[in-house]
């Protein structure tokens, strides 16, 4: 299960751990949390659940406004 | 004219203020980052130090079309190569990936199947696991549950899972074989589903 995220597995290989994964259902579970790790270390990698980006937006557009207002 | 000027310093120096919280807040990130390039955490919070003056000092440069976190990451890419280029000829390769490994309980993997090669534990469901990706806590805990593992293992698994290097590329960084390589992944997502299963979805946070 974990294997086959490294490295392509053969034919044979494939077949006995689709079939595996058909009556285990605890390697089945076990096998969907291994997707979702994958899933967060992606997300980790991206920032998701850090202060967004928005903030620098924000903070440049309300600069830009005010720096307007004090022109006028 | 004087108070224009005042008033706009103000704003500028709160900007810088708010600017720098946010950069600061990936420190962590980059440095798990530089570690599992550079393999020691003093030389790694040296490069995230310069990259995060770096993009203090630049930030008028990011547009915003990625996230700052992967703005910061490519700054931090190229420190790390300009660090490695300085010191490459000091450096020998010196450590061994599993020299660490499994070294607090060399069984502990074991011990998690019976006589019979099955899991021991049966694992229960994760109730909307997503909307855990949601909350900045559980990635926290993911960061908690990294920092558990063994240097090496610690070191391989970003590499793998965050950064999405291919194993081979891992292997040769590490000076390891393919088989070590996989033998590793495997242990480190083993321990890091158990740790956030126990700290998140059976723990307190979930």
């Amino acid at each position: 299960m974990s294997m086959r995220r490294d490295r392509e597995l053969s034919t044979d290989e494939n077949e006995s751990l689709k079939h595996h994964l058909y009556v285990c259902i605890n390697c089945k579970r076990f096998d969907t949390q291994l997707d979702f790790l994958s899933r967060l270390s992606k997300k980790y990698a991206q920032g998701v659940g850090m202060p967004s980006t928005a903030t620098i937006r924000n903070i440049d557009a309300d600069t830009d406004s005010d720096s307007d207002s004090d022109k006028a | 004219m004087t108070t224009l000027n005042n008033s706009e310093s103000s704003k500028n120096t709160a900007r810088r203020t708010q600017l720098f919280t946010e950069i600061e807040s990936h420190r962590g990130y980059l440095i798990r980052f530089a570690t599992a390039k550079l393999r020691d955490g003093a030389q790694a919070e040296e490069v995230v130090q310069e990259t995060l003056l770096a993009a203090l000092s630049g930030v008028d440069s990011f547009s915003g079309q990625s996230t700052l976190r992967t703005w910061l990451t490519g700054i931090l890419k190229f420190k790390v190569i300009d660090f490695q280029r300085a010191v490459i000829s000091e450096r020998a390769r010196t450590v061994s990936a599993t020299a660490d490994d499994d070294s607090a309980d060399p069984e502990w993997f074991d011990k998690l199947f019976d006589e019979t090669g099955h899991w021991k534990e049966q694992f229960s469901d994760w109730q909307t696991p997503d909307n855990a990706l949601e909350q900045k806590q559980f990635f926290e805990a993911f960061e908690h549950c990294m920092d558990k593992l063994p240097e090496s293992a610690r070191r391989v698994f970003f590499q793998r899972e965050v950064m999405g290097n291919e194993t081979e590329e891992i292997c040769k960084d590490e000076a390891i074989s393919s088989s070590n390589c996989w033998v590793i992944l495997h242990r480190a997502r083993v321990s890091l589903r158990d740790c956030i299963n126990r700290s998140w979805f059976q723990g307190n946070f979930g």
